[in-house]
């Protein structure tokens, strides 16, 4: 395999490994550009594992441990807002290894 | 509030564990004991409806064939070793709700099928292991 092939190969796989959902609401695709622009660089340095709670709108992220850590520090700054929940370094805040039906 | 050290669940009848989670609200939530899944809480949408659980935003889910999905994230409050503590649920179309490994930290964890056990026992100090 040739040193191009190899690079093509690599692109792609990881392109398949970080593939998001068909369907983002406005307040993941908002956070998602703040994490991917902003957060990704500034966190994932020192913070894998960690979760950042994202507020869109006003740009304010929220680092904790625990899930619900980074969610209650998010949720007493804006009392009124929703928030979107990523896992520092990770697809995805939680995984399942089981089938489970989920949707939004 | 008693502070309880050990919470006792039951195996059914197709081998999964559950525990019996009680809301601060005093409702019983029948729970399956999920290795599998490192959040906290999942619970079918209809009974987070009629429990009224505020909506606290999204995440995305990493789903066993390997998809991701956008999923709610509602607040609620369980009685946790006999303290109120505050988790995230995740709401599904299935009609059964999962206990996830976020809520074993802290915990020694027994499963043993043979005698009938699920354990949850309380750890003197707080231990908090992520994996990497």
């Amino acid at each position: 395999m040739s040193t191009k092939q190899r690079r093509r190969q690599a692109t792609t796989s990881t392109k398949k490994s970080a593939r998001k959902p068909r369907k983002m609401s406005p307040l993941a695709r908002k956070a998602m550009r703040l994490y991917e622009t902003k957060l990704k660089a500034l966190l994932e340095p020192t913070c894998i594992g960690k979760f950042v709670a994202i507020e869109p709108d006003s740009g304010d992220y929220f680092v904790a441990d625990r899930m619900s850590a980074a969610m209650r520090q998010a949720r007493l700054k804006h009392s009124d807002k929703k928030f979107f929940l990523v896992r520092i370094g990770f697809k995805a805040a939680v995984s399942f290894k089981n089938p489970v039906p989920l949707s939004l | 509030m008693k502070r309880t050290q050990r919470l006792q669940g039951w195996w059914d009848s197709e081998l999964s564990p559950h525990l019996a989670v009680v809301l601060a609200t005093g409702e019983e939530l029948d729970l399956i004991v999920d290795s599998g899944f490192n959040g906290e809480v999942v619970l079918p949408k209809p009974l987070i409806t009629r429990l009224g659980l505020p909506d606290d935003g999204t995440m995305f889910s990493l789903l066993a064939d390997g998809s991701v999905v956008e999923t709610e994230v509602h607040i609620g409050e369980i009685v946790w070793f006999g303290q109120t503590r505050e988790v995230r649920i995740q709401a599904t179309d299935s009609h059964e709700g999962l206990l996830g490994t976020e809520l074993f930290q802290g915990s020694v964890v027994e499963l043993d099928p043979d005698a009938n056990r699920v354990l949850f026992r309380k750890k003197p100090g707080r231990a908090l292991k992520r994996a990497k």
